[in-house]
């Protein structure tokens, strides 16, 4: 091994790749049954945190980022001047497993620069995926990000290897997109994603009844969206998830934050896009997939933007008074899901404990509720909060209850 | 009913800490019918003078009576729950499960989630999965020349038992020791097969044994481990106290990237 050259390909090669945050190794099963390294777990694993707070779940690399490409928001991209380095498909099976073996990762997110045409840079990619499952009996977590404009024939491939593939659609919406990325479309992401989901829903169905079906993308496909890189609202980026979601029947959307790494004129000169904005779409996202609100509940074209003080469950409680308070003893599911501060886990909480009697206040604080923010929207045998109705005064209480109690030590200092 | 735990013919039971222990004193409890005040695993962690102290010698068969009849009150899942809290080794655990059971048996409502002994160790066995994930995360092998991989760590809980399943699964073709420093034992793997193993030396293992050292190629791979974890690092987003609450830094020691060096 030539330890000198790896570390600088691996620290150039890891650098160009952490923009990229699509890193869960979660939602795949892969048993170990051939008696070789490894299994997926329906978990994910994070195996280290990095020092601004981030998971490390995979080994997350370019192959090369060398590429005939030029789009504005990547570091990688042709017109910008950077140190360039390539793997062998040999040092990164090698990496991979060693990395594996010592219990660091749960497998391996393997991305690229187009070096030479889509179709080489693929099979390059593919190729890696091959040799750790079928040389090396690797049974952990493969994750091949899929290069735009890549035959059928290498994306089907990828899928036999892979646990999850992915499209990144990168920007928002489809004119700034072309903007800031000549040579890319949405159709062309679009498209591959069309037929990843026709594949995986076929397979499925013939796994169900042909038990030795291929295995195929058993963690599905995800994609990412860069916001605060155009000016696309945070409608636009939820309806477009939204969308993903029910039509192309995605597991996961990221949303990554634009950090100005790019010194491209196509790009704004802002800084960098507020990390809190990236956690109110994953909280809206997740409102989506989980707790049965739709983009409308959230956003409209006259409000196009989420509310960066509140979370927007709680956003949404305010803007419809009308459906407060909700009865703790009677409540449906559905509605105690939209009270907030009240999760999934205390819904199931409090289902249980109505069977065996009346609930209160001091029951719910014992389950997990938050009741900082749950108690003015909740009702219990009758009693409600004085200011359920007067979403203008309860908007302030509910902002930063921490910057309120740093005042009141002020105060009183 | 939930039977009342004070009066004066309540009494502090004192047991070797082990599961099928802490049955025997639930069937202790009942067999003599008289309540708890306590549940300790070391007699002189009682200070109290007026009440009387039992020592309970833990019984297989009783342990085995008192499990077969919680399982078929609560289920499988419920028990594995109930062990799982167990491993906490923590007095105050030990006196729930104990209330638990009581509540099981005397046909209470072990469902009520408004009960504070439901919530109680509803808490208890998700600090325990919270620390066997944990385990499953952190734990770094190193590669020896004997062929055996190896590593230590240093858990809140008594979590090998939880986290030996998920090794085993993992990693089947390899010869592997994990050794918990603080409880002075460990899991040894070979052939899929999962053996506790107890140390000689003192409390502390010595890890890899006296006369072998690591691997050629092993400090290459951490070496180059820890420029990829630096590598992935957005220092202009720093944020200490998160990372800190996702990885406790009582774990750091033992893990390779977090060690100063190389
Ligand atoms: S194609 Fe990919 S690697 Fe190349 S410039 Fe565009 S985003 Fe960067």
């Amino acid at each position: 091994m030539n330890e000198a050259r790896l570390t600088e390909k691996l620290s150039v090669l890891a650098d160009a790749a952490k923009y990229d945050v699509s890193c869960a190794s979660s939602g795949s099963s892969r048993s170990n049954h051939n008696g070789g390294l490894g299994n997926a777990s329906k978990m994910g694993i994070c195996h280290s945190y990095t020092s601004d707070g981030r998971c490390v779940s995979l080994l997350k690399i370019l192959l090369t980022n060398h590429c005939i490409f030029d789009c504005a928001y990547c570091v990688s991209r042709r017109s910008n001047d950077v140190r360039r380095a390539a793997f062998t498909v040999q040092e990164v099976v090698d990496l991979t497993m060693n990395f594996y073996r010592r219990n660091y990762i749960e497998g391996l997110f393997l991305s690229s620069g187009i070096f030479k045409d889509a179709d080489t840079t693929m099979e390059r990619l593919v190729r890696v995926a091959k040799e750790l499952r079928t040389v090396h009996k690797f049974n952990g977590y493969i994750h091949l990000k899929t290069i735009p404009g890549a035959s059928e024939a290498l994306i089907h491939e990828a899928g036999l290897w892979a646990d999850r593939l992915s499209i990144n659609i990168e920007i928002p919406s489809d004119a700034e997109l072309q903007r800031v990325a000549p040579e890319k479309t949405h159709e062309q992401a679009i498209k591959p994603m069309r037929y990843l989901h026709k594949t995986i829903v076929g397979l499925k169905e013939e796994r169900a009844v042909v038990k030795r079906a291929p295995l195929f993308a058993p963690a599905g496909q995800s994609t990412q969206l860069i916001v605060g890189a155009t000016p696309d609202s945070d409608h636009t980026i939820l309806g477009l998830a939204h969308g993903l979601y029910q039509q192309q029947g995605l597991r996961r959307v990221y949303y990554s934050g634009y950090v100005p790494i790019s010194t491209d004129v196509r790009m704004p000169a802002t800084g960098s896009t507020p990390m809190v904005r990236e956690n109110r779409l994953y909280q809206s996202d997740w409102l989506l997939r989980f707790y049965g609100f739709s983009v409308e509940d959230l956003l409209t074209p006259e409000q196009p933007d989420l509310d960066l003080d509140l979370d927007p469950k709680t956003a949404y409680a305010l803007r419809h008074p009308e459906l407060y308070p909700v009865e703790v003893n009677e409540a449906p599911p559905e509605m105690l899901l939209r009270v907030p501060g009240i999760g999934q886990k205390s819904v199931r909480l409090i289902l249980q404990a109505r069977r065996h009697g009346r609930v209160r206040m001091e029951h719910l604080q014992r389950m997990g509720v938050v009741l900082k923010r749950a108690r003015y929207f909740l009702s219990f045998s009758g009693t409600a909060h004085a200011l359920v109705h007067r979403p203008d005064r309860l908007r302030p209480q509910l902002i930063a209850p921490l910057r309120q109690k740093a005042a009141q030590l002020d105060l009183f200092a | 009913m939930r039977p009342t735990w004070l009066g004066m013919n309540a009494r502090h039971y004192v047991y070797d800490g082990s599961w099928p222990g802490l049955l025997t004193v639930v069937f202790t409890l009942f067999n003599e019918k008289r309540p708890a005040l306590s549940v300790v695993r070391d007699r002189l962690l009682v200070t109290d003078l007026f009440h009387d102290i039992r020592e309970v010698v833990t019984d297989e068969a009783s342990a085995t009576r008192v499990q077969g009849s919680a399982r078929s009150l609560l289920g499988a899942r419920r028990m594995r729950d109930l062990w799982t809290c167990h491993l906490a080794e923590r007095a105050d655990v030990d006196r729930l499960l104990v209330e638990f059971l009581t509540i099981a048996f005397t046909g209470g409502g072990v469902n009520d989630t408004r009960d504070v002994t439901v919530l109680g160790l509803r808490q208890w066995r998700k600090h325990v999965s919270h620390e066997k994930h944990q385990m499953e995360a952190f734990v770094r092998f190193q590669e020896n020349t004997d062929g055996v991989w190896t590593s230590t760590i240093a858990p809140a809980y008594d979590v090998l038992p939880l986290i030996a399943t998920h090794f085993r699964k993992r990693y089947p073709d390899m010869e592997w020791v994990i050794a918990d420093k603080l409880r002075g034992y460990g899991l040894y793997h070979r052939n899929g097969q999962v053996l506790p193993v107890r140390f000689v030396h003192e409390k502390e293992p010595l890890l890899p044994a006296p006369h072998i050292e690591a691997a050629k190629n092993e400090s290459a791979y951490v070496a180059l481990w820890k420029t990829y974890f630096r590598s992935v690092d957005i220092p202009e987003r720093r944020n200490l106290k998160l990372q800190m609450q996702h990885m406790p830094k009582r774990h750091w020691k033992h893990m390779v990237e977090m060690v100063a060096g190389g």
